[in-house]
């Protein structure tokens, strides 16, 4: 049956077997290929655990509030987002593998074939997390007032298909920004992207006790027009409507919805499907790469201020090689440099809105708990958050396979190379946002309280750099990063966030004077230089005694 | 056969490959040499239908690249330079998987990938997952999974990437067999040598035109030089390299001592 539909469709249905076998059983080897299957399993299934964690909790968050149609409208509307982040974060990769261009693209396969191919392959992954996210809210929804026993048999299916619409108009942009634009360009938009779901999983701290309050407050019935700009509110009617008992705003939106699917489908079935093969055979030869690689010059001479204290603090080459190395990677590399600067947005939005809102409080005089309004603990978080993306986005970068280089070339002490990597992104990142932070606080509170609170969040900030460093197993450019990778990174931070509430019992307990001040800042330094010792031994006893790369 | 007519590729206001024409007769194992960045990448990407021309047209196994590039594919073998396999499946999954994306049969595939294996001497990893291979065995899938299929024109890129002394005289000679036997053999290389001893006929590129189109024993006289390396180096504008690199060397020696 599938032969014939597939053949009137102009797909082939042989090539389509194949290709989609060859994609599931590769990203099912491609954690195996790392060598780590025996000590866990794969990034894909730790992600599922926590995308099932999060819908439990948000639907649980609801539950006992929200009449059906209101529950499904915010379970889809999170699951749709989470849905769309997670393709653009990892699973555009299944789109566009180098690799396809030299392997596949001068085979005689029809350009919808292939695209066909990589869609669905990307659709089974779609449905794994979904499942993951949506199948606690199904069960769960049984126990809301006015549900019955049919609401996961509708809500379950009714959601994969929302996700795979939200996944499918990722899609649409993908395709739509690979016809205009370079590899690199595009690489970039994707990093911006990024950003919104950073904005997305943190705000969701903000948002979830808000959602629940606003909850309570709309009662049962929620049936503004506005609703029809709302695409998880036309999947939500659907839902109403094949419960039987949408009202005639739900069949407006249950329309809404399947007209969006159709369109979605046709649209990747007309426009993108056609031209696929082409894009991304030209991806790598755009205009924009080959004047890019024109315009970039070599220049070892003219060091700028940083470097020049650097050599005078560093003073041997290992620890400079590690300097100029991540200096030029935040420089240059845009899969670096896009997910760490971004990071520095929110704490300093977080600071801007407390200044606005007159909610700086000066933390030696009111040493109540939580008095900053989690301030401090937002700014040492968002430091580990951005040390800890780029220590990981060194330890699996894309050119991860150049770290030959280190295992060839005669370093005495390859852990004095992180001591170069270390200053690089304290003189590069950190200094100059502690600097800025120090200012707005100061114009806020007495100058010498501000002055002393910003070196206190500089010292928890490099410890957070110590924990990190030494938390991580390869460092650098030690490995292929795996499928589902990005997204278990986010979940991670998602989850140890709550522990960085430690920095409001470090305040109360050393902020009452200025001894008790000074003793903190000595333990702060203390442990920060005992850390950094056993980081230099773990990295010189991987590295000197490891017997492949 | 390979007919290019005012073939021509541009990337912005970079032209990659400029006005190329040229024919290839069946049975000819055509060398396709140029300096590096000189368009020879440019033109097998738009001969094998990955990516299309600017302007001008091509005819491949009598099917027009822009027209019928579908049945193009049909009938051509690439070997990339970049020798990329999927390297988590093993040699037998990859080529399977080739075959049938050809749309072969499984007994014909099996006996196929077995012949293959067996004249590359890979018989004993063909069930072992590629990420453990070297590169020379990489690249003799490479090889297979661009022959497996028996296609009437087979671009090569580079094909002796990696190989060791015994395999490469092997392509060499299965090459020359594939040839006499009325196949079309488009190979690019840097190997000036082998190009030499194997190819029928040479065409050189340069900033991605046509400067020299013949056989080698044509464009040695043409030239005055006795060797392909020395008729390159006249063509391309390279023949003080020797004084270059004396240059170099002195000043790189004795930069190297203050050093040290």
């Amino acid at each position: 049956m599938m032969r014939p539909l597939s053949h009137i469709l102009g797909i082939d249905w042989d090539q389509l077997k194949a290709l989609l076998a060859v994609s599931i059983r590769m990203d099912f080897r491609e954690h195996r290929r790392t060598g780590r299957a025996r000590r866990g399993m794969a990034p894909i299934f730790r992600t599922m655990i926590f995308y099932a964690i999060m819908g439990g909790f948000l639907a649980a968050s609801l539950v006992s509030k929200a009449s059906p149609f209101l529950f499904s409208l915010l379970t889809l509307a999170y699951s749709n987002a989470m849905m769309a982040f997670a393709v653009i974060l990892e699973f555009g990769n299944i789109l566009l593998i180098p690799d396809d261009i030299d392997i596949l693209t001068h085979r005689p396969i029809r350009s919808r074939t292939l695209f066909f191919a990589k869609m669905l392959n990307l659709l089974f992954y779609v449905f794994l997390m979904s499942t993951a996210l949506c199948l606690m809210p199904s069960l769960l929804g049984i126990l809301l007032r006015g549900s019955s026993g049919m609401f996961p048999l509708v809500f379950y299916p009714v959601a994969i298909v929302a996700n795979f619409a939200s996944a499918s108009f990722v899609v649409l942009i993908y395709t739509g920004l690979m016809r205009k634009m370079s590899h690199e360009r595009f690489k970039d938009v994707l990093a911006y992207l990024q950003i919104g779901f950073t904005f997305v999983l943190f705000l969701s701290y903000q948002m979830l006790p808000r959602m629940s309050e606003g909850v309570s407050r709309l009662g049962a019935d929620v049936s503004a027009p506005w609703l029809y700009g709302v695409p998880p509110a036309w999947f939500a009617g659907g839902v109403q409507v094949l419960l039987g008992k949408g009202r005639t705003l739900d069949a407006g939106l249950a329309t809404m919805a399947v007209a969006a699917t159709l369109i979605l489908a046709l649209l990747a079935f007309r426009r993108i499907s056609l031209q696929y093969t082409h894009h991304i055979a030209t991806l790598q030869t755009s205009v924009s790469s080959v004047k890019d690689n024109q315009n970039r010059k070599v220049s070892l001479a003219g060091d700028d201020l940083a470097t020049r204290i650097a050599r005078r603090i560093l003073r041997c080459p290992e620890a400079m090689i590690g300097f100029r190395w991540t200096s030029q990677m935040l420089k240059r590399d845009r899969s670096v440099k896009m997910g760490v600067y971004p990071v520095f947005g929110f704490p300093l939005a977080f600071v801007a809105l407390a200044i606005i809102n007159g909610e700086i409080v000066d933390p030696f005089m009111d040493v109540s708990f939580f008095s900053d309004n989690g301030m401090s603990t937002m700014v040492v978080f968002f430091i580990f958050f951005m040390i800890y993306f780029f220590i990981k986005g060194l330890e699996s970068h894309r050119e991860w396979e150049a770290a030959w280089v280190l295992y060839t070339a005669p370093l005495r002490s390859p852990g004095r190379l992180y001591r170069g990597v270390r200053l690089a992104v304290l003189f590069r990142l950190m200094l100059p946002f502690y600097v800025l932070l120090g200012i707005l606080y100061c114009t806020q509170i007495p100058l010498g309280h501000g002055i002393k609170h910003t070196v206190t969040l500089l010292l928890s900030g490099l410890v957070a750099f110590s924990v990190v460093s030494l938390a991580v197993k390869e460092f650098p450019f030690s490995r292929k990063r795996e499928k589902g990778e990005r997204m278990q990174r986010f979940a991670f931070l998602f989850f140890v966030m709550p522990f960085f509430v430690f920095t409001l019992f470090l305040q109360r307990v050393a902020y009452r004077d200025s001894g008790a001040w000074w003793m903190m800042q000595a333990g702060i330094i203390l442990l920060f230089v005992t850390m950094e010792s056993m980081i230099v031994k773990k990295i010189d006893g991987r590295l000197l005694n490891k017997e492949s790369y | 056969m390979i007919d290019l007519q005012n073939l021509t590729r541009t990337f912005g206001d970079l032209v990659a490959v400029d006005d190329v024409s040229f024919r290839v007769p069946a049975g000819q194992i055509c060398g396709y040499l140029g300096p590096n960045g000189a368009g020879k990448t440019t033109t097998v990407k738009m001969l094998t239908g990955m990516i299309r021309p600017t302007s001008g047209r091509a005819i491949v196994a009598d099917y027009d690249i822009l027209t019928d590039s579908l049945e193009v594919k049909r009938r051509i073998g690439y070997v990339p330079e970049s020798g990329a396999v999927y390297q988590s499946l093993t040699p037998f999954e990859y080529l399977q998987f080739v075959g049938q994306l050809y749309g072969m049969d499984d007994a014909n595939l099996s006996r196929r990938i077995e012949e293959f294996c067996g004249f590359f001497q890979i018989s004993d990893n063909i069930h072992q997952r590629m990420t453990e291979f070297s590169k020379g065995m990489k690249q003799k899938v490479v090889i297979a999974s661009a022959m497996i299929h028996n296609p009437q024109v087979i671009f090569l890129d580079e094909p002796l990437n990696g190989l060791d002394a015994n395999a490469a005289a092997s392509l060499k000679e299965l090459l020359r067999n594939l040839a006499d036997d009325g196949k079309t053999i488009f190979y690019c290389s840097h190997i000036l040598e082998v190009v030499e001893s194997l190819c029928d006929r040479v065409v050189i590129l340069d900033k991605g035109t046509v400067v020299a189109d013949g056989s080698v024993g044509d464009l040695k006289e043409m030239t005055k030089r006795s060797s392909l390396e020395g008729v390159f180096r006249k063509l391309t504008h390279a023949e003080d390299l020797g004084e270059v690199a004396k240059a170099f060397s002195k000043s790189f020696t004795q930069g190297g001592r203050r050093q040290g």
